[in-house]
C-alpha cells in the first residue's frame, strides 16, 4: 500500500474521524497514523474537541414560536385556498393572505385615515355592532383575566409576538404583558390600569384584524370598529402591520382616547 | 370530508411531522447565523413557510434534515444585517501555530483533560470567535449530526471544502479552548502554549 503524505494524512484526520472516508483512504491513513506521533496527538484533540462540542445543549424552541410557526402555516394554507392565490412574499416576515376584498380596504385605508374623522362612536351604534368570533374571543379573554390574578409583571416584552406598548395615553399605566391566542393564532396581551379599572389591549396579526367584514367596513367608515357585551365595550383600529383591540369597561370614546 | 380537504390536512398532517424534531435546532443554528433572538425566529419562520412551498420538491423524506437547514441558511444569509455582524475575532495563523505546539507534545492526555473541562458557554465562544466558515461546518456535524455530504448541500460548497473546514475548525477549536484554560491558569499542559515559549 502506497503510504501517504504526512500533510495529506493531517488534512484528512477530521473525515477519518468521522468515518467519512472510503476504505481503501482510510486503511492507509490508519497505517500512518500507527507511524506517526503528531498525528496521534492531532487526532487525539480533534477527537476531545468534538466530544465536547457534541455536548453543548440544544435550548428547546419557546412555545411562543411553535405557535408562531402554526399561525404562518395556517395563512399559507389559507391562501392557497384562496382565489386570489398566495402574495408575494421575499421578507422575513410572512404576512398572511386575506381575501382580495381586505387587501382593498387596507389599502384605502390610507386615504380614509387622512380625512377629518367622523364624531366618537355613538354609544347606540356601537351596541349595535356585530361581534365576530375574534372580538367574542377577546370579551371573553378580558373577564376571565380581570377574574382572576393578572399575568406578572411586562419582564419580556421582546418575547411577545409583536412588539411595543399599543398604548401610549398618559392615563393609562402598563401593568402586565403576556402572549395569548385569539381564534388560535398568537397575540400579545397588555393590561393597563385606567382610572380605577383595567383595561385589556390586545395586539392581533393584520390578517386577524381584516378577517370580518364587519371589522373592515367600520374601519373604513370611521377609522375604527368599535361593539359591546354587557357592561364591557371594545374598541379596534389599525397599526402598521397589526391590529388593536381594546377592551374595558368604559365609552368606546374613552378607550379610543388611550391609543 | 372531500377527498381535497383530506388530501390538504393530509400534506399539513405530513409537513408538521417533518419539521417538529427540527425547530430547536433550526433556531439555535439561526441564532448563531444572526446573533439576533429576533432575527433566529424570523429565519425559522420564513424556513418554514418556504419548505412548505415547496414540499412537493422533497423526494426522500430522509434528507428532510439537511433540507431545512439548506433552506435556513439560504434565508439568513439574504439579510445583510447578518452578515455585517459576523466577524472573525481571532489571528488564524497565531492559533495554527499554537494547534501545532500542541501536538508537538507526546503526551496530550492533560490536553485532551482540558477540553474536557471546557464549559459549553467557553464552547460557544470559541465557536463565535473562529471563522464564520469553519464554526458552520464544524456545528452542522458536531451539534446537528449532519454528514459531511450533507453539509456541503447545505453551505453549497464541494465535499472536500466541508472536510478542509471542519479539520481546521477543531484545529482553530482546540487552540482557542486551551489557550483560554491557559490563561485560566490550568496547569503545565497550558503553559507553553504562549508565542515564543518552548513547545512541551
Amino acid at each position: 500500500m502506497i503510504p501517504l503524505p504526512h500533510d495529506r494524512a493531517r488534512e484528512l484526520l477530521g473525515a477519518y474521524l468521522d468515518g467519512e472516508l472510503e476504505g481503501r483512504l482510510a486503511s492507509r491513513l490508519r497505517g500512518h497514523i500507527d507511524a506517526c506521533e503528531r498525528c496521534r496527538s492531532a487526532l487525539a484533540l480533534q477527537r476531545g474537541v468534538r466530544a465536547r462540542t457534541r455536548s453543548v445543549p440544544v435550548p428547546p424552541a419557546s412555545s411562543a414560536l411553535h405557535a408562531r410557526l402554526a399561525a404562518a402555516l395556517d395563512a399559507e394554507t389559507r391562501a392557497e385556498r384562496s382565489p386570489a392565490g398566495r402574495p408575494g412574499c421575499t421578507a422575513a416576515r410572512v404576512r398572511a393572505a386575506i381575501p382580495w376584498s381586505g387587501w382593498a380596504v387596507a389599502a384605502a385605508l390610507a386615504v380614509a385615515l387622512a380625512l377629518p374623522r367622523s364624531p366618537s362612536v355613538a354609544p347606540g351604534a356601537a351596541a349595535s355592532a356585530e361581534r365576530p368570533p375574534m372580538v367574542r374571543a377577546a370579551f371573553g379573554d378580558y373577564r376571565r383575566v380581570v377574574a382572576g390574578e393578572l399575568p406578572g409583571a411586562c419582564d419580556a416584552p421582546e418575547a411577545l409576538p409583536f412588539r411595543g406598548a399599543p398604548l401610549a395615553a398618559g392615563g393609562a399605566h402598563a401593568l402586565s404583558c403576556w402572549t395569548t391566542t385569539l381564534q388560535g393564532q398568537p397575540v400579545a396581551a397588555w393590561a393597563y390600569r385606567w382610572r380605577d379599572r383595567i383595561v385589556i389591549a390586545y395586539v392581533v396579526p393584520e390578517a386577524l384584524f381584516f378577517h370580518p367584514p364587519v371589522v373592515r367596513e367600520a374601519v373604513q367608515r370611521e377609522g375604527r370598529y368599535a361593539a359591546a357585551d354587557g357592561r364591557e365595550r371594545v374598541v379596534g383600529w389599525p397599526a402598521a402591520d397589526r391590529g388593536v383591540l381594546v377592551v374595558g369597561d368604559a365609552a368606546p370614546e374613552d378607550l379610543y382616547a388611550l391609543r | 370530508m372531500g377527498r381535497r380537504v383530506r388530501g390538504r390536512v393530509d400534506r399539513r398532517g405530513r409537513f408538521d411531522q417533518l419539521i417538529a424534531p427540527h425547530v430547536d435546532r433550526l433556531l439555535a443554528f439561526a441564532r448563531r447565523l444572526t446573533r439576533e433572538e429576533d432575527d433566529a425566529a424570523d429565519v425559522v419562520q420564513e424556513t418554514a413557510v418556504r419548505a412548505w412551498r415547496s414540499l412537493d420538491g422533497l423526494e426522500d423524506e430522509r434528507r428532510a434534515r439537511a433540507w431545512l437547514f439548506r433552506i435556513a441558511y439560504a434565508v439568513a444569509m439574504e439579510d445583510a444585517r447578518a452578515r455585517a455582524r459576523r466577524r472573525t475575532l481571532v489571528d488564524v495563523v497565531r492559533l495554527e501555530e499554537r494547534h501545532e505546539r500542541l501536538v508537538a507534545s507526546a503526551d496530550t492526555g492533560p490536553l485532551e483533560a482540558m477540553l474536557a473541562s471546557a464549559t459549553a458557554r467557553e464552547v460557544e465562544d470559541a465557536l463565535e470567535s473562529i471563522p464564520e466558515e469553519f464554526a458552520r461546518a464544524v456545528e452542522l456535524h458536531d451539534l446537528h449530526d449532519l454528514k459531511y455530504r450533507e453539509i456541503a448541500e447545505v453551505l453549497g460548497v464541494p465535499l472536500g471544502t466541508v472536510t478542509s473546514r471542519i479539520d481546521r475548525g477543531r484545529r482553530l477549536l482546540a487552540a482557542v479552548l486551551a489557550g483560554e484554560r491557559a490563561i485560566a491558569g490550568h496547569g503545565a499542559a497550558g503553559r507553553g502554549l504562549e508565542e515564543g515559549s518552548p513547545s512541551p
